[in-house]
C-alpha cells in the first residue's frame, strides 16, 4: 500500500496503518534518536514516546507532504528534549562495525567507494571529535542519508541554513583530520 | 572483514571523495539494534484517549483556525459596533489611548468537559474554540500527547486538578493552559475564573517583554521564582513579548484583566494570572512542578 493511503488511514485512527508506517521507519528514528541522546535506552524511550505523539499530531499532517521528515522532526525534538532534561552533554562515540555495510545494506556499495578499514576507523573517529551540532548534520546527511530539504524539516531551519552548516561542518571535519590524522586503530572495532 | 586496499591519508581526499567516503563509512557504523518500537506503540497509545473527531481535523488545521477566528472576531466586532452605542464608546477610547484594540473577554469562561459514562463522543473532542483564545478544551493527559514538553502543573492542593485544560497550536511546540474557577482560598473574578496558568516553549528578555514600554497604570516588580528571575505585572496589562525556540520574537496576549506573573521554569515560560496578590501568587509558582 502507498505510503500517503497509510497516513490518511492513520488520521482517520487507523492504528494499524500507523503501525506499518512505524516499522517502515523505526530503524531510522531510533538511530535519530540515538545520535542525539547517545544512550540506546534512552533512544528508545524518546522514540516511543515521539511516535505517541506523532500519532495524535496527524491530524496537523498534512496530506501530500513528506511523512519521513515529518516523523523524524518529531523524533529529534523529543530526543532533544529528553536530553536537555536530563541535562548532560552528549559523549556519542560512533564505531565501525565488525563486517562493512552489515549495519545498513540498503545502499549498495559501489567497487570504487571501499575505503580502507583504516581510513574508515581515522574518518569516524574525526567525525566523534567533532562538536555535537557538525557531527549530527554530517550522520543526518552520510551516515542516515537524509536529502537537504529532509533535513530543513528535521532540524526546523531553511534548506539554505543547512547547506552553510554542513559546509561548515566538512570544514571542521577536514580541520580535525588535519590535527589528528595518524591515530590508525590496527584492530577491528566493533559496536 | 580483512580489508586490503592500500591506506591512503583521509587529509588527502577530494571535497567529492570526503563526501563518498562519509557515505561509505556510513555504511559501516555500528548503531544498537532497532527495538520493535510497535510493542510499546500498543501499549502507549491504548492509554491515551481516543482521536480527534474528523471536523475537528478539519478545523485544527492551523490556517483554518486562523481564517475562522479572525472570520469570527470580525462578526462580533462588527454586531457589537452595529447594536451597541457603549461598543461604540469603547472602541473610540481604545483608539484614543492604545491604538487599534479590540478586547473581548467573555461573560463566562467555556463550559468544562462532562464527565460522561456513555459511549458517545465527548465535548472535550468537540470542534469549538474557547471564547478566551485559549485553544482546544482537552484532558490533561490529551495536553501532554499534543505538546513537545513535559507539561508542567501547580502542585499546590487546591490547584492539583484544574477545572479545564486548553491546548492552542501555535505555537509550534503548543501552549498548554489550565482554567480553575473558584477555590476556598480563591475567589474568581465576575467571568468566574479564578486563576489561569499558561506555559509555552520560550523565553522572556526583561527589555523586550513589553515593546515600548508599560501601559499606563500597570507597574512592574523583578521576583525569583523557583530559583530564576521573574516579573510580577500589577494591573491591567494586555500582552507582552516573549522570544521562540527559533529566536523570533512573538506577542503574547494575557487573557483576564488581572495581575499576571510571568517567569521562566526548564525551557518554558509560565504565567500565572487572577485577583491574586503577589504572595499569593509566588506561592503558588513555588509549587510548579
Amino acid at each position: 500500500m502507498e505510503e500517503s493511503q497509510l497516513v490518511e488511514q492513520a488520521k482517520a485512527g487507523d492504528v494499524h496503518a500507523f503501525e506499518t508506517l512505524v516499522k517502515h521507519y523505526q530503524d531510522l528514528a531510533f538511530r535519530v534518536a540515538y545520535l542525539i541522546t547517545a544512550e540506546p535506552d534512552e533512544a528508545e524511550d524518546a522514540a516511543q514516546d515521539a511516535l505517541v505523539k506523532a500519532y495524535y499530531a496527524l491530524p496537523r499532517f498534512r496530506i501530500g507532504a513528506p511523512f519521513r521528515p515529518w516523523l523524524l522532526r518529531i523524533v529529534a525534538n523529543e530526543a532533544q528534549n529528553r536530553r536537555k532534561a536530563a541535562g548532560r552533554r552528549v559523549g556519542l562515540a560512533l564505531r565501525v562495525a565488525e563486517t562493512p555495510g552489515s549495519q545498513n545494506t540498503t545502499m549498495p556499495i559501489p567497487e570504487d567507494t571501499v575505503l580502507a578499514n583504516e581510513q574508515r576507523h581515522e574518518l569516524l573517529a574525526a567525525v566523534n571529535r567533532l562538536r555535537e551540532e557538525d557531527r549530527l548534520i554530517i550522520a543526518y546527511r552520510y551516515f542516515l542519508e537524509l536529502t537537504e530539504s529532509e533535513m530543513a524539516e528535521t532540524l526546523r531551519c531553511p534548506r539554505g541554513t543547512v547547506k552553510s552548516r554542513l559546509s561548515r561542518a566538512l570544514s571542521r571535519l577536514r580541520e580535525e583530520l588535519l590535527v589528528a590524522p595518524t591515530e590508525v586503530p590496527g584492530g577491528s572495532h566493533g559496536g | 572483514m580483512e580489508d586490503n586496499r592500500m591506506y591512503q591519508p583521509t587529509t588527502g581526499l577530494s571535497n567529492e571523495d570526503l563526501e563518498r567516503a562519509l557515505k561509505h563509512v556510513g555504511t559501516s557504523v555500528s548503531y544498537p539494534p532497532t527495538p520493535d518500537l510497535t510493542i510499546g506503540l500498543r501499549e502507549r497509545l491504548a492509554s491515551r484517549p481516543a482521536m480527534p473527531s474528523y471536523w475537528w481535523t478539519m478545523l485544527w488545521q492551523p490556517r483554518r483556525a486562523a481564517a475562522l477566528i479572525i472570520i469570527f472576531t470580525l462578526a462580533v466586532a462588527f454586531a457589537a459596533l452595529a447594536f451597541s452605542p457603549e461598543a461604540r464608546t469603547a472602541l473610540a477610547d481604545r483608539l484614543g489611548l492604545r491604538g487599534i484594540r479590540i478586547w473581548y473577554m467573555p461573560a463566562e469562561p467555556a463550559p468544562s468537559p462532562q464527565e460522561n459514562n456513555t459511549p458517545e463522543p465527548t465535548p472535550a473532542l468537540a470542534p469549538t474554540l474557547s471564547p478566551m483564545g485559549l485553544g482546544r478544551p482537552v484532558s490533561p493527559e490529551e495536553a501532554q500527547a499534543l505538546v513537545s514538553y513535559i507539561i508542567l502543573k501547580p502542585t499546590a492542593e487546591e490547584l492539583e486538578q484544574p477545572d479545564e485544560t486548553f491546548v492552542s497550536i501555535p505555537p509550534d511546540d503548543g501552549q498548554v493552559s489550565f482554567l480553575y474557577r473558584a477555590r476556598p482560598s480563591l475567589p474568581a473574578a465576575d467571568n468566574g475564573v479564578a486563576l489561569l496558568f499558561t506555559q509555552f516553549r520560550g523565553d522572556i528578555q526583561e527589555g523586550a517583554i513589553f515593546g515600548k514600554g508599560l501601559p499606563q497604570g500597570v507597574t512592574l516588580e523583578r521576583v525569583m521564582v523557583n530559583g530564576a528571575p521573574g516579573f510580577w505585572i500589577s494591573g491591567d496589562l494586555h500582552f507582552f513579548y516573549y522570544r521562540d525556540p527559533s529566536g523570533n520574537i512573538k506577542q503574547e496576549q494575557v487573557r483576564l484583566a488581572a495581575n499576571t506573573l510571568l517567569w521562566e521554569q526548564e525551557v518554558l515560560t509560565l504565567r500565572l494570572e487572577g485577583h491574586l496578590t503577589r504572595d499569593e501568587a509566588l506561592r503558588i509558582a513555588a509549587s510548579v512542578r
